[in-house]
């Protein structure tokens, strides 16, 4: 028995995470997971040889409501300063409680 | 006999740290596949920094502490000046944004470790002696730029960028970056531990912390190499006023750094390292402090500047330069 949720993807640089972890706090996420990423874009390469060249990849499941708070606040505040990847995806969750729903 | 500035510029050419760091540059050139995992260059940063503040710690455990206070005051509050004026250079001057002008003034300001061990190599090639202490200057330079670099940018950066930090959040983040970033730690804590230690502890870490030092450190300058050649193309980007600021910057701050030296009674040798330090441009502590602290500021700007600029420009013809001022100024 599944519930379903919305998986949030941000792909940004290493650099940019304190600030991201600190918008998920703002939504009240509870928990996210996260792992160093390497690959190319608009901003060239990313080889991930040092920190500054770094991207990491944050996923975090909240409900649709806090998913939509979670968006609008990535685009008003954490696009100007950090470009980054972001997008939602629809899944289903075994206990739901974990991700502050049910 | 100390040598003339051709003879010194020909023994720091070659010596193997800077083959090395030339030998990554044309690696990354080239586009050769040397690639060095993350988790290494993290390493090799960390053995670089705990091996040079425990051997600094060592010799400060001998040292007469009273005789350390006058350069450290005079160091510090050139750490902390030397935003104050490249600032108004970089926004008047080059024309760059309050956040990019700021960001670029805190990485001046503050030092790089890496290119004070080219220095002391030098030193040791040339059979120059120095005060073994001068790491305690490295350790007290760092942060008092970032600081006031950071405070400069989050006041002049007046219309707030959304997502940018409040001010009060910002001295937060720049005091805890000041105290607990990893190179501080790591130099400060390690110095601290030599320094309980004494000579007894630099025995028993002889073989760990001194005989693999040069290697390790040659090692190192490949992976700088090969990073600051994968930003070679960054230089078309951030214009000829950076590049020229890169290398003009750092000989004025070297000339500083020599005349305080030469003032508060430190030998030449150790006038050449407190020069290479002014005129040093951190890529540590500054880049993850700036990019937090200032968002808005373009980290190509500041990371070609330090890295790729000003770096090279130090490790090659930067330290027989400052090795000459200092012979200049003492008259010898």
């Amino acid at each position: 028995m599944t519930t379903r949720m919305q998986k949030v993807t941000v792909i940004c640089e290493l650099r940019a995470q304190p600030a991201y972890l600190a918008l998920l706090e703002r939504v009240g996420a509870r928990g996210h997971t996260e792992w160093t990423v390497t690959g190319a874009g608009a901003h060239g390469a990313r080889s991930g040889d040092t920190d500054e060249d770094a991207n990491v990849q944050i996923e975090v499941i909240v409900d649709g409501a806090t998913s939509e708070r979670l968006v609008a606040l990535v685009q008003d505040e954490f696009f100007p300063c950090y470009p980054s990847i972001v997008y939602t995806t629809e899944v289903g969750v075994v206990r739901a409680g974990k991700f502050g729903q049910g | 006999m100390t040598p003339s500035f051709v003879e010194a510029l020909q023994l720091n050419l070659v010596t193997p740290g800077v083959l090395f760091f030339v030998l990554g540059l044309v690696a990354a050139v080239v586009k050769s596949d040397l690639k060095f995992p993350e988790p290494l260059y993290t390493a090799l940063t960390i053995y670089l920094l705990v091996a040079i503040g425990f051997k600094g710690g060592v010799s400060l455990s001998k040292a007469d502490l009273g005789s350390l206070v006058a350069p450290v005051g005079a160091l510090v509050a050139l750490g902390a000046l030397i935003p104050a004026w490249c600032y108004p250079a970089l926004r008047r001057l080059g024309r760059l944004s309050p956040a990019d002008a700021a960001a670029i003034a805190c990485h001046y300001g503050s030092v790089s470790a890496m290119t004070f061990l080219a220095g002391t190599n030098f030193l040791a090639s040339i059979g120059m002696p120095y005060e073994p202490h001068t790491v305690a200057f490295l350790a007290v330079m760092e942060s008092p730029a970032i600081i006031v670099g950071i405070l400069v940018g989050r006041l002049v950066t007046r219309t707030k960028t959304p997502g940018a930090p409040a001010l009060a959040a910002t001295v937060r983040a720049s005091l805890h970056e000041a105290v607990a970033g990893k190179s501080v730690v790591l130099l400060v804590g390690a110095m601290l531990v030599g320094w309980a230690c004494g000579p007894r502890g630099a025995a028993a870490t002889e073989g760990f912390f001194v005989a693999p030092f040069q290697g390790i450190l040659a090692l190192f300058l490949l992976e700088m190499g090969l990073v600051a050649g994968r930003r070679l193309g960054d230089l078309r980007r951030v214009g000829l006023f950076l590049v020229a600021f890169g290398v003009l910057a750092p000989i004025l701050h070297g000339a500083l750094g020599v005349l305080i030296a030469h003032a508060t009674g430190l030998s030449v040798g150790g006038a050449v390292l407190v020069g290479l330090l002014a005129a040093s441009a951190s890529y540590i502590a500054a880049p993850a402090a700036v990019r937090t602290a200032i968002p808005e500021a373009n980290p190509t700007l500041y990371l070609t500047a330090a890295l790729v600029i000003t770096f090279p420009f130090n490790i090659t013809l930067g330290i027989p330069l400052y090795h000459a001022l200092a012979r200049a100024i003492y008259g010898g």
